[in-house]
């Protein structure tokens, strides 16, 4: 159970000025600027939910993590992980928490990768029972064993994230954080990878917090999305409330014979219109597609049709063009 | 208390062994640091040796004596190398966010820093501190006596505080002001250089300095002035091997203080 409150964090920046005389500069005068990387953000999260965590690059995701870890501490709010102030139980909490930074390993590049999770059996005293079972579970669904002989610098990219991914959850922890786990892999590695997360979250009832650019991974994951943009939160809800509410379209493509040149209809928006095929965005809550089907046919002549639902990438385009 | 002892030693082995198994990856690694450490570190001694016979002696300190000193450095210089080598790259640790990595484990952040690598390739730069040293010693017929092999023992120990601990203080200052680590290796440099030769040789003013605010001396210098009976501008009664456990013990107290303050500062601010 994660539960924050008024979370704020600053940071101060020096803006620097281009060129060498700008560097001189920035040496003498700094030019100091507060940057709010978190604005008054509040949620709580429930154990055993899948949450994407997502917005555009620098929107603050990755500072809210960190705090949520205990890694940083806020400028002001509060944060109660399981009861217990991250910042104050720093130890306590981690104990907990197991991470997954897609762009960095936390495992040992020289050596076989067993040696990392012996590591880490270690560091967070995982009995051999509970070692031995979590390590064959997750084999089941990743294959581990035929890794773990092999040299990390060894691993493909692919391989390299299965070893991470088993990194973070060896000593069976209740919350996990997963920073873009399926970059740069490909479609059956991002396959395996989904797979993997369902399950366990299923079999552990553990809490993830997934942040991804893949809008794949979140329509396939998530049930609940905080979408934060500029340190706030821009919507907080489930995936498809948060399609009606956002974009609440559906685009109609008709292919005619001929489309008129001076072609209008009501209830509707023409987005893209060609020779002999026209696309028109309508809001779902005014007009049915029967119904605008209907409305059309009277003007010309429709030999197909489709009906495209807005997804999760409309969504985003939405809110993420607002802050440019 | 027995339980946390176990689990912290057990975490010290894992990672010393991890840290011997990734040098012994690269083989040809480790003969480029024999090759270079030989090379330097006797050359040095020859150094020594070449401008010692043009003058005879150097503030009332003969040859051998200065040898003698130059091994004790050395040899405290490998210890460092092999225990304490992160101690030098604090800042480039700061920018590459290896940090968050040490925040995120159950275990005290300032242990985990210190343990998490023990460079075994640093065994290149003692292994000729300790051929010079015997060397040293035929030369100025050092008395092996038991008390004389222990205060050689606490002399390296207290060394060794005080070398990582001048390095973790400068280091530090990263927490607060981004660097490169560049005064990391203006300490490795100025370390090298002044405690190869007797302090004597320097003004009053800075030998003071030398002796109290930044305790060089104590690495190689007093022990070595004790052995020989030789007179310093510290003259206290009680063994000087005592001294420089004594100084690196609360120096490193000190910048291990400055060390975990500047990681909570990290940890407010971030970087």
């Amino acid at each position: 159970m994660i539960v924050v409150k008024n979370l704020s964090k600053e940071f101060l920046v020096i803006k620097k000025s281009p060129g060498f005389s700008g560097a001189l500069k920035s040496i003498f005068f700094p030019d100091k600027k507060i940057v709010h990387a978190i604005d008054n953000v509040s949620f709580s999260i429930n154990r055993g939910e899948i949450v994407g965590y997502i917005g555009p690059n620098g929107a603050g995701k990755s500072t809210t993590v960190k705090i949520l870890c205990g890694i940083l501490h806020p400028t002001s709010g509060t944060i109660l992980i399981n009861g217990l102030d991250p910042q104050k139980k720093r130890q306590e909490i981690v104990r907990n928490i197991g991470t997954v930074f897609g762009q960095r390993t936390q495992l040992y590049w020289d050596i076989r990768l067993g040696e990392s999770f012996e590591l880490l059996r270690r560091i967070y005293r995982i009995d051999n029972e509970t070692y031995n079972h979590n390590l064959s579970v997750m084999n089941e669904m990743l294959q581990i064993n035929e890794l773990i002989d092999i040299p990390v610098r060894q691993l493909s990219l692919g391989q390299r994230m299965r070893g991470d991914l088993v990194a973070a959850f060896l000593h069976s922890p209740k919350i996990i954080f997963l920073d873009e786990p399926t970059i740069g892999l490909d479609i059956q590695g991002k396959k395996s990878i989904r797979k993997f997360i369902k399950n366990i979250n299923r079999l552990n009832k553990a809490t993830i917090i997934l942040t991804t650019h893949d809008l794949d991974d979140v329509e396939e994951l998530c049930n609940r999305l905080i979408i934060i943009n500029k340190g706030r939160i821009v919507e907080d809800g489930g995936l498809k409330q948060i399609i009606n509410k956002i974009t609440p379209y559906r685009l109609l493509i008709v292919d005619a014979e001929k489309i008129p040149v001076n072609f209008k209809t009501e209830n509707c928006e023409i987005v893209k219109s060609e020779l002999n095929r026209i696309h028109l965005k309508f809001d779902k809550n005014k007009i049915t597609a029967s119904q605008l089907i209907a409305q059309i046919s009277l003007q010309i002549k429709i030999v197909d049709l489709s009906v495209k639902e807005s997804d999760i990438e409309d969504v985003i385009e939405n809110i993420y063009g607002q802050s440019v | 208390m027995f339980r946390w002892l176990k689990h912290y030693i057990s975490v010290t082995n894992c990672f010393a062994r991890l840290a011997i198994q990734r040098q012994m990856e690269y083989p040809t690694f480790l003969f480029g640091w024999i090759a270079g450490n030989f090379l330097q570190w006797f050359g040095g001694l020859w150094l020594i040796q070449t401008i010692m016979s043009r003058f005879g002696d150097l503030a009332g300190w003969k040859a051998e004596q200065v040898i003698f000193i130059y091994s004790l450095s050395v040899i405290s210089h490998g210890l460092v190398v092999i225990f304490f080598l992160q101690t030098w790259v604090i800042g480039q640790m700061i920018i590459v966010g290896e940090f968050d990595r040490i925040l995120l484990r159950p275990m005290d952040s300032f242990f985990l820093f210190i343990v998490r690598n023990i460079n075994f390739v640093g065994i290149t730069d003692a292994i000729p501190g300790i051929i010079i040293f015997f060397h040293a010693c035929s030369l100025v017929k050092f008395h092996w006596s038991f008390v004389n092999i222990v205060n050689i023992g606490l002399i390296l120990i207290g060394a060794t505080l005080i070398r990582t601990a001048l390095y973790m203080l400068v280091g530090s200052i990263s927490f607060w002001k981004i660097n490169r680590d560049a005064l990391s290796v203006l300490m490795m440099h100025f370390q090298q250089q002044a405690t190869s030769y007797p302090i004597s040789i320097y003004p009053y003013s800075l030998q003071v300095i030398f002796t109290f605010l930044i305790p060089i001396g104590f690495i190689s210098f007093y022990p070595a002035s004790q052995f020989f009976g030789i007179g310093t501008i510290l003259d206290i009664p009680f063994n000087f091997s005592f001294a420089t456990l004594f100084m690196g013990v609360i120096f490193f107290f000190l910048a291990s203080y400055v060390f975990t303050t500047g990681l909570k500062k990290y940890e407010s601010v971030g970087n």
